[in-house]
């Protein structure tokens, strides 16, 4: 027959073993060992564990609908970032709208002096022929 | 957070998605205590949750046409807090010398208390909130996340970057060590019950 001190070591030593899982029994997480779910069924101190934990789940879980006072002064300074940031993207397209015009007028302007150059030859090539014709 | 309905986020999301600058300060108006509240639990001060939640908000400005709507408007935006507030404590640990090793125990700096007091709920609330800030913060942010705010696993993984299986040892971890640091209070709070 088993010592009573055997008893409670044995005892011990597999609620040691279930520690681990308790947080996750305590949250009622899937994934759970059955047998570490059978020896807190049976278990008053490892019961005491689970209850400890889900009072501690219990408080954080009501800890989202408590919400912070933000300080004074932060919303007003977000909203001062965020019109910075607008602003610089406005000056950002604004240039790169500029910059757009620019390159796109510089283009037109060199294409239409190319057409240009070429009728220009195209038309005292003609008259040439026609002199020595 | 001001309790809104979806339909009217919806409609403010996109207004400001259009360029609507009175949409998007309504939208942060809105939006702003919840999304503090969330920065302040992950960084545990703040100064730093000012930081984080400034940042978010540029980040989400920036963002603001790439978001698709196929997910809460809330829920993107706790997304890029959690970001921020990760990053920016990644940088802070990494210039810091005196990083509180995540395995040494945490000085009990608890206020002493009247013992009818420590049996309040409230009181007890607080104290869970006064041990949450102890906690290193990469075991802080998965409490908070998953805990706190019901984020889902993989979500949490994403975000921290982690893989799934080191996110639940990391949350197994901190609620570990948040019940380490509340051991005191809640054994006499069950011893005052019993009696």
């Amino acid at each position: 027959m088993r010592a009573l001190a055997d008893i409670v070591r044995l005892r011990t030593g597999e609620c040691r073993g279930v520690a681990e899982t308790i947080p996750q029994i305590a949250a009622r997480e899937p994934g759970v060992d059955p047998r570490a779910t059978a020896h807190v069924t049976e278990c008053l101190r490892c019961q005491a564990e689970v209850a400890a934990y889900r009072r501690l789940l219990r408080h954080l879980r009501s800890m989202r609908r408590e919400g912070v006072v933000p300080p004074a002064g932060s919303l007003p300074a977000v909203l001062a970032a965020l019109e910075v940031a607008a602003a610089e993207q406005g000056v950002h397209s604004t240039t790169w709208a500029v910059r757009a015009a620019y390159v796109g007028g510089i283009t037109v302007a060199t294409a239409a002096a190319g057409a240009a150059g070429v009728m220009v030859w195209m038309s005292r090539r003609r008259t040439g022929w026609a002199q020595t014709g | 957070m001001i309790a809104l309905p979806n339909s009217d986020l919806k409609r403010l999301v996109e207004a400001a998605r259009k360029g609507d600058r009175a949409a998007l300060d309504e939208l942060v108006r809105v939006t702003y205590a919840g999304t503090y509240t969330l920065a302040f639990r992950l960084t545990g001060n703040e100064d730093d949750a000012r930081d984080v939640v400034q940042e978010a908000y540029l980040r989400a400005y920036r963002g603001l046409r790439r978001f698709r709507g196929d997910a809460r408007f809330t829920t993107w935006l706790y997304r890029i807090t959690a970001n921020c507030s990760a990053n920016l404590l990644a940088k802070r640990a990494r210039n810091r010398t005196e990083v509180l090793p995540e395995e040494e125990s945490v000085v009990d700096c608890r206020p002493d208390h009247d013992p009818e007091q420590r049996m309040a709920g409230e009181d007890e609330r607080a104290r869970v909130a006064g041990a949450l800030a102890l906690l290193p913060w990469r075991l802080r942010q998965v409490i908070v996340l998953r805990d706190i705010y019901d984020l889902p696993h993989g979500w949490i993984a994403t975000e921290l970057g982690i893989s799934e299986a080191a996110a639940k040892v990391r949350l197994h971890r901190a609620r570990r060590r948040l019940r380490e640091l509340l051991a005191d209070d809640f054994e006499e709070r069950g011893r005052a019950r019993a009696s």
